[in-house]
């Protein structure tokens, strides 16, 4: 697609994941995470939870995949910026959507600003979030 | 004063080395769909995911224990989640690279919710090349309260 291709609302990303335990596993290992919620089977089954939670990092990175759909390469992120809303439990199904909120054209280059989401089949939101990328 | 008046006060900085195994594991755990990711035997300086920016920024600060460190300062038990990240490039985050980190704790607050009270700190991490030229600047949010 060109620039002139891309309109305010436009969904230029969005695909459908299950949360790998496994994926889990790794970032804990890879981060050091001292949060039992990522690991500790005894300490989730007393609080409740469903499962194991996937690591804030890991949600964001599934956004910002969605985001970087519309751009020829990650070199063009410019910024992002995520929050996390709910908790992603360990085979959850998610859903990631980047849409067009904002296109502005500049000397030489052409910059989108996205609104971010992942959403569970329920519509309960478990992140929101932007990005800027470059797209010309 | 705040719970968190003290810690405030500190500062961390460091350097850290993004190489090419940490660059794949990254990919790979969060199905990171771009191949430069993952390299190559002949690529040594290549593209890395970019949410990775917030644990190179992490890890060259010397904040990994940042959340132990924001758990005493709240002085009861206390449980340390992860609220929010904001990250902005001037330049593209490569495994290969050597990244030093200045890291501060930009604010922190308290709040009242339904669930109670909690605090939010935010930890804000400057990242250069290793020769000075600006790399990306990370926010980390937290959200602090009894557990």
């Amino acid at each position: 697609m060109t620039t002139q291709e891309y309109s305010v609302g436009d969904v230029v990303g969005e695909f459908t994941f299950t949360v790998d335990p496994a994926s889990i596993q790794l970032v804990t290992a890879i981060v050091r995470d001292p949060n039992p919620i990522h690991f500790d089977t005894g300490y989730i089954e007393e609080r409740n939870l469903p499962g194991r939670v996937s690591q804030g990092p890991i949600n964001a990175s599934h956004a910002i995949q969605a985001a970087l759909r519309i751009a020829e390469s990650p070199t063009d992120l410019h910024e992002f910026s995520v929050r996390y809303e709910d908790f992603v439990f360990e085979g959850e199904e998610i859903t990631a959507i980047a849409i067009v909120e904002e296109k502005r054209v500049g000397a030489g280059s052409t910059t989108v600003d996205l609104s971010l989401t992942l959403e569970k089949p329920d519509g309960t939101v478990a992140l929101t979030g932007t990005a800027s990328v470059r797209i010309e | 004063m705040s719970r968190f008046t003290e810690l405030a006060e500190r500062r961390w900085e460091g350097e850290f080395t993004l190489e090419r195994w940490l660059s794949y594991l990254w990919a790979e755990a969060t199905n990171g769909e771009d191949p430069s990711y993952r390299g190559s035997t002949e690529d040594d300086h290549g593209l890395a995911p970019p949410t990775l920016a917030t644990i190179v920024a992490r890890e060259a600060a010397g904040t990994t224990t940042i959340e132990a460190a924001l758990s005493e300062a709240y002085g009861t038990t206390a449980e340390v989640m992860l609220g929010g990240h904001r990250v902005t490039f001037d330049r593209p985050l490569r495994f290969g690279e050597t990244y030093r980190a200045t890291a501060e704790i930009l604010d922190h607050e308290e709040r009242t919710g339904t669930t109670g009270a909690f605090s939010v700190v935010t930890m804000a991490y400057s990242v250069t090349s290793a020769t000075g030229e600006p790399a990306f600047q990370v926010e980390w949010d937290f959200v602090v309260r009894a557990a």
